[in-house]
């Protein structure tokens, strides 16, 4: 049974938000995380079949979508975009990674560190710009940021094993 | 690799990715801590990254132009049975067509032998074929001349009119197979035949009067044969 243009409505507006959240920090970008979130919900709408839980189904379609097209990249695209090279776990949920790294930052990291990594992660800086906008040198973004992956890749690898 | 080294190389990898190397970018796949900073740099990236605020009713109405209902199994069985008469019904068109211009060489004329008021066609192949006129004036010839015909008749006459009694056209079919050239040379036959018939009567004529001639004058007389002689070669 097929839904009508009013329920696939309903279920467009409660899945979209989490499905358009997953799809932008797998692909961190608006656009194309757009672009795959409505395939999933096209190929949802010709299959002409309820699903039973469809949320769950359209946030597994998504990040197979998602993980499909980070594949077709080569590396170099995948480092500019900071895109993952190894597949996220099966469980990834975007909101509950985004607390730990958030968490982690907020303990970890020297508030030097903190307003280096805002402004090039949160702000799309770059080093040159983040160094005048906070009136240091390149070298000293450069060594902080270095300093806070350091930190973080230690306790994300502590905290997994 | 030392440790200035790669920090040099993580430095190159956020903030210039695309001045890495092949070999820089082989070595970060292959080197776990350049991969794992590499990894805790995407995560970072996918926290970090700005959620936009979405307006939900503006969203719908982005997408519900990319929705389309699939047509149901009949309606596609119908549009398939429609294609399919649709290229039969070209298909057929083409063969008309084709055969149109195949036939239209000599069919430009058979149309107007179809109708034969413009051209004067004669309704039936027998008006066509001028035979009984042969026989006509064969038979004029005869009562011209009865009981002497048969022999009186020189044999270089009689060849004449054999080969004027002879059919001077082709038999047709009907005139619906006529075309214009086939009628315009049936026309022509009939007209020479007329021609050589009235010569053959000419001859005829002009023999029974030299017949007639010699009987009342008698061959004693050379110079009327003579005078007649050279009247008949003119």
């Amino acid at each position: 049974m097929r839904y009508s243009t009013t329920e696939f409505s309903t279920l467009y507006s409660r899945c979209f938000p989490p499905a358009m959240r997953l799809a932008i920090s797998l692909l961190h970008e608006e656009d194309e995380a757009r672009d795959v979130v409505q395939e999933v919900f096209i190929r949802l709408w010709e299959s002409d079949v309820r699903i039973e839980n469809p949320t769950a189904f359209i946030i597994r379609s998504v990040r197979n979508a998602c993980l499909n097209r980070i594949s077709m990249l080569d590396t170099r695209e995948k480092i500019r975009l900071r895109l993952t090279l190894e597949p996220p776990p099966d469980d990834y949920d975007p909101d509950e990674r985004g607390g730990e790294v958030n968490s982690a930052i907020e303990r970890l990291l020297t508030s030097r560190e903190r307003q280096i990594v805002e402004k090039i992660y949160s702000d799309g800086m770059s080093y040159k710009e983040t160094a005048q906008s906070l009136g240091v040198s390149v070298s000293a973004v450069n060594k902080n940021i270095v300093a806070a992956l350091k930190k973080l890749r230690t306790h994300f690898k502590s905290s997994k094993s | 690799m030392t440790e200035e080294q790669r920090d040099i190389l993580i430095a190159k990898m956020l903030d210039a990715p695309s001045s890495l190397s092949d070999y820089e970018l082989d070595m970060i796949e292959h080197d776990d801590e350049l991969r794992e900073i590499h990894e805790t740099s995407a995560a970072i990236s996918g926290a970090c990254i700005r959620q936009p605020e979405l307006d939900m009713d503006r969203e719908w109405e982005r997408f519900r132009p990319r929705i389309r209902r699939k047509p149901s199994a009949i309606r596609r069985v119908m549009r398939v049975a429609a294609i399919f008469l649709g290229v039969m019904l070209v298909s057929s068109l083409l063969v008309k067509m084709v055969d149109h211009t195949l036939t239209s060489g000599k069919p430009a004329a058979l149309a107007k032998v179809e109708h034969p008021a413009p051209l004067d066609l004669p309704a039936s192949p027998e008006a066509v074929i001028p035979s009984p006129a042969v026989d006509d004036h064969t038979d004029a010839i005869k009562a011209s001349a009865p009981g002497q015909a048969g022999h009186a008749v020189p044999r270089k006459a009689r060849a004449t009119l054999a080969k004027a009694k002879a059919p001077a056209t082709p038999a047709t079919s009907s005139p619906a197979d006529l075309d214009i050239d086939e009628y315009l040379r049936i026309q022509q036959a009939r007209i020479d035949n007329e021609l050589a018939m009235q010569v053959a009567e000419t001859v005829v004529d002009e023999f029974e009067a030299i017949r007639l001639l010699y009987d009342t004058i008698g061959e004693d007389d050379e110079s009327m044969v003579n005078a007649l002689r050279e009247i008949t070669m003119q």
